[in-house]
């Protein structure tokens, strides 16, 4: 990266103890809620997929109960600190990010088509991605301040970050991946009061590439083809969609109870990972899905509502990112199961299996619940103020 | 020289399989004697055919003293092991086989040999079409159509047979195909072989008489067909529809997989032209045995794109006024019509009925409940499944159906009826373009057919007809 970053350093990032504990109550409550109910949707959907691969039903929940902890570990860990103490690693996570997304692209283990993980698939760079470059576009831009409307300082510098990243993860080929990480940064460049100039700019560029690649890369043209067909009649939903919408319509109201769905055995791929809503929908009804739902969109009030509140520019953007990341994706998710938009595998934060994504959403949730205390710090009047970085 | 020649061998059961066997035992030089517990004048026919060998005839009993000097005794599907004659030939040393067996024996073209509860015909048949586009000379049957033994002659090296093999037929084998799939195993024929693991054996022998450069391939998904992996003495390759095998076929982000060294993408689920889940299993097997006896890719792709189904199994008959007829008079349990019910997600007007051989039809209720827009009952079963649905509380559902624009949403209702023929008109009124019209009984055909397949061939008729009214 040829972008020079100021970091300012301080003393210390202890937090003060009277403040340790006044995180965000509802925010951790409604991110266990979904974390729980997560738990026990993976061993419904892999209990069988145990048995037969491990010889083990437990397997699976086993290996997500282990993720689960570890992010909880780092959440509690990330609590002892203030979060500005993160301005200090947000170019070496960067570095780490883009070397091990360079690293897999040529020593990765290639699995049907795409290379995604390493380390047996158990790690997946794109997952640190995007945190890597939430953390990285808040340090800047917050360090940047009125000179992100420069054009040089501002949009250049913006698109070489953004342009990096997603190019590297679009060659793996992880297209969504990619636009959920595009549509973040713009999300941050644009309340980070970009020139419109500018942001219509980036959009439209960035716009254009993406769907340019939508539709010359050939799996993910292929998608968008049988999707059109999809609006004319459900029925020509791709596979994947199709098996989704009967566990949604055969769920119907209530559901057919947990444990009763049995898209799960097989007809619906991926049930356990990209496609567990579908069987939230088809064992717990639209009463499940609508649960799901409201806790994911507390969740993000909760969220966005701690970016409101945070002390400074930097803790703003950074909960605000994290928001986003989180609400993009499970909206991504969802969309892509209801067949709302063509077929794409994301998974579907705290739920789905998937030991990467759950360690760093978590990791992420620790952040925000860190940048939360910034209200009880505010409301401290005789506190001294933070020292303001950039 | 042949094994048989110079033996005395009786067969029992001058059915399809005992006919071919003595044609060909007479042939080889066997001395042939056939019984059958039908009376000469029943036989006419038969007899008339079998004029030209040299076949000695034992009818209307199977007297022990069939077995005196015998050397071997060749017995059809039908027959248990448990009856006297049998026990009593055990006894005297006297081998057991069958046509498949005979012909097994002597069989020098690519052998592929497919067993299982559920799945076989579609999976042999769709083999057998990959094979022919792969321009091999290829021959189908076993269990299903003609008996292979009658072909032997015709066959040669480069040459791909395909049998269908059913447990009752695997029971006696002492050989087995160089390659042989098993693609589940679930409790069935109990009747008849008593224990489930008596019925795991005789399915077991497809595999347990292969040797180091045979291939043997099983279902992953199911307990029963992997738990024979400790018998596999060759290549064992597995299939699954639920996660990636170490070596075999599998399904991955709605494509179908060949891992063979490389992973190779077969098609797409959507372009496999069978209709529902439970046949990617059957896609998956067939793709395997082909791949296994060297036919590429490319006509193995093209199989599975353009095969159908076999007759009477969720065939569909034709598209009349928007709406599909679909044939699957072979069903006739409850479970197959589940598996009809899951192949589709359009509105679904079903044709139950026939006669009733004491199933469990409690998850037929349920389904059909959250399934099918309609109901139309006929036959002996029609009362005693109204009765059933109407315990049940809530009304049908409208289906799965999903919302389109012009669709009205479909009006439940169970409707009792005597006849095929009325039930056919009774869901051609009820039905809207986009509906699909599904025979699949659930019962016997024996309450007013001959076979299920005098069955399905009515409905054929009888949907024909609905065409011809509209043109």
């Amino acid at each position: 990266m040829t972008t020079t970053v100021r970091v300012v350093r301080q003393k210390t990032h202890r937090v003060l103890p009277a403040i340790r504990l006044r995180f965000d109550v509802w925010l951790l409550l409604s991110v266990a809620a979904l974390l729980v109910f997560g738990l026990m949707m993976v061993y419904d959907t892999t209990f069988d997929l145990g048995l037969l691969v491990q010889d083990n039903p437990l397997h699976y929940f086993q290996r997500q109960l282990v993720a689960a902890g570890l992010g909880i570990t780092g959440c509690i860990i990330l609590m002892q600190f203030d979060y500005h103490i993160l301005r200090r690693f947000s170019v070496l996570v960067m570095i780490v990010t883009l070397a091990s997304l360079t690293f897999l692209l040529f020593f990765g283990e290639s699995n049907f088509g795409a290379t995604r993980g390493l380390l047996e698939n158990s790690y997946q760079p794109s997952e640190l991605a995007k945190l890597a470059t939430i953390m990285y576009i808040a340090h800047w831009i917050s360090s940047k301040g009125e000179r992100i409307k420069d054009l040089t300082y501002g949009l250049l510098a913006f698109s070489v970050i953004t342009g990096v990243v997603c190019f590297l993860i679009v060659q793996q080929p992880a297209l969504s991946t990619a636009g959920l990480v595009a549509l973040i940064s713009f999300t941050l460049f644009f309340v980070a009061g970009a020139e419109w100039k500018q942001l219509a700019i980036v959009g439209g560029v960035g716009g254009s590439i993406f769907v340019f690649l939508m539709l010359t890369l050939p799996h993910a043209a292929a998608r968008v083809g049988a999707w059109r067909e999809v609006l004319r009649d459900p029925n020509q939903a791709v596979w994947q969609v199709r098996q989704a919408l009967i566990a949604l319509g055969s769920g119907g109201f209530w559901g057919v109870g947990l444990g009763e769905g049995v898209q799960k055995f097989g007809p619906l791929p991926a049930a356990h990972t990209d496609g567990v809503f579908a069987i939230i929908g088809e064992e717990l009804g639209l009463v499940g899905c609508l649960v799901v739902i409201a806790l994911l969109l507390f969740m993000t009030w909760r969220g966005l509502r701690i970016a409101r509140k945070a002390r400074d520019n930097y803790g703003f953007l950074l909960a605000l990112g994290i928001t986003v990341w989180l609400a993009y994706q499970a909206l991504m998710n969802i969309a892509v199961i209801t067949a709302t938009i063509p077929f794409t595998g994301v998974p579907l934060p705290f739920i789905s299996y998937g030991g990467t994504s759950m360690l760093i959403s978590l990791l992420g949730i620790g952040i925000l619940l860190n940048i939360s205390r910034d209200e009880a710090l505010a409301g401290r009047a005789s506190m001294p103020q933070p020292v303001k970085n950039g | 020289m042949d094994p048989l020649t110079g033996k005395r061998i009786i067969i029992l059961g001058l059915a399809r399989q005992g006919k071919a066997l003595a044609r060909f035992a007479a042939a080889v030089g066997a001395s042939v004697v056939v019984s059958d517990l039908r009376s000469p004048e029943k036989l006419a026919g038969v007899l008339q055919e079998l004029s030209d060998c040299e076949i000695e005839f034992v009818l209307g009993d199977h007297p022990l003293s069939l077995l005196d000097g015998a050397d071997v005794l060749a017995i059809s599907g039908g027959v248990s092991l448990e009856m006297p004659l049998i026990q009593e030939a055990i006894k005297r040393g006297i081998t057991l086989t069958n046509d498949s067996q005979e012909f097994m024996r002597r069989c020098t073209a690519e052998s592929i040999g497919i067993t299982g509860s559920a799945g076989k015909t579609t999976t042999t048949a769709l083999t057998g079409v990959m094979s022919q586009m792969a321009g091999r000379r290829t021959w189908v049957g076993g269990n299903i159509g003609r008996p292979l033994i009658a072909d032997l002659d015709k066959m040669g090296e480069e040459d791909v047979v395909v049998q269908e093999l059913s447990s009752f037929q695997l029971e006696i084998w002492q050989q087995s195909p160089h390659i042989a799939a098993v693609l589940n195993i679930t409790p069935n024929h109990l009747d008849r072989h008593k224990t489930m693991a008596a019925y795991v054996d005789a399915k077991a022998n497809i595999l347990r008489f292969q040797a180091e450069d045979d291939v043997a391939i099983l279902s992953a998904d199911d307990p029963g067909a992997r738990s024979m992996s400790s018998l596999v003495k060759g290549r064992m390759r597995l299939f699954s529809t639920r996660y990636p095998v170490k070596e075999g076929a599998f399904v991955h982000a709605g494509q179908i997989w060949l891992r063979n060294g490389k992973d190779q993408v077969v098609c797409t689920l959507d372009e496999i032209r069978l209709r529902g889940p439970h046949n990617v299993a059957n896609v998956l097997a067939a793709t395997l045995l082909a791949d296994s006896a060297g036919i590429p890719l490319e006509a193995i792709r093209k199989a599975i794109t353009n095969f159908g189904g076999v007759e009477h199994r969720m065939e569909l008959v034709d598209t009349v006024n928007g709406v599909q007829y679909i044939n699957d008079s072979i069903a006739t349990a409850p479970e197959r019509v589940l598996a009809a019910l899951s192949s589709y997600h359009e509105p679904l007007i079903l044709l139950a009925g026939g006669r009733d051989k004491n199933m469990v039809w409690d998850e037929w209720v349920r389904q059909v409940k959250s399934r099918c827009k309609a109901v139309v009952l006929f036959g002996e079963l029609a009362e005693m499944l109204a009765e059933r649905l109407a315990a049940s509380r809530g009304p049908l559902a409208a289906g799965i159906s999903l919302p389109t624009a012009n669709r009205q949403p479909p009006t439940a209702q169970i409707v009792r009826v005597n006849t095929l023929v009325e039930a056919v008109n009774a869901a051609a009124n009820l039905s809207i373009s986009g509906d699909i019209v599904l025979l699949s009984p659930g019962g016997t055909s024996y309450d007013a057919f001959t076979d299920f397949e005098e069955r399905g061939n009515l409905f054929r008729e009888l949907v024909k007809g609905l065409g011809d009214q509209e043109t």
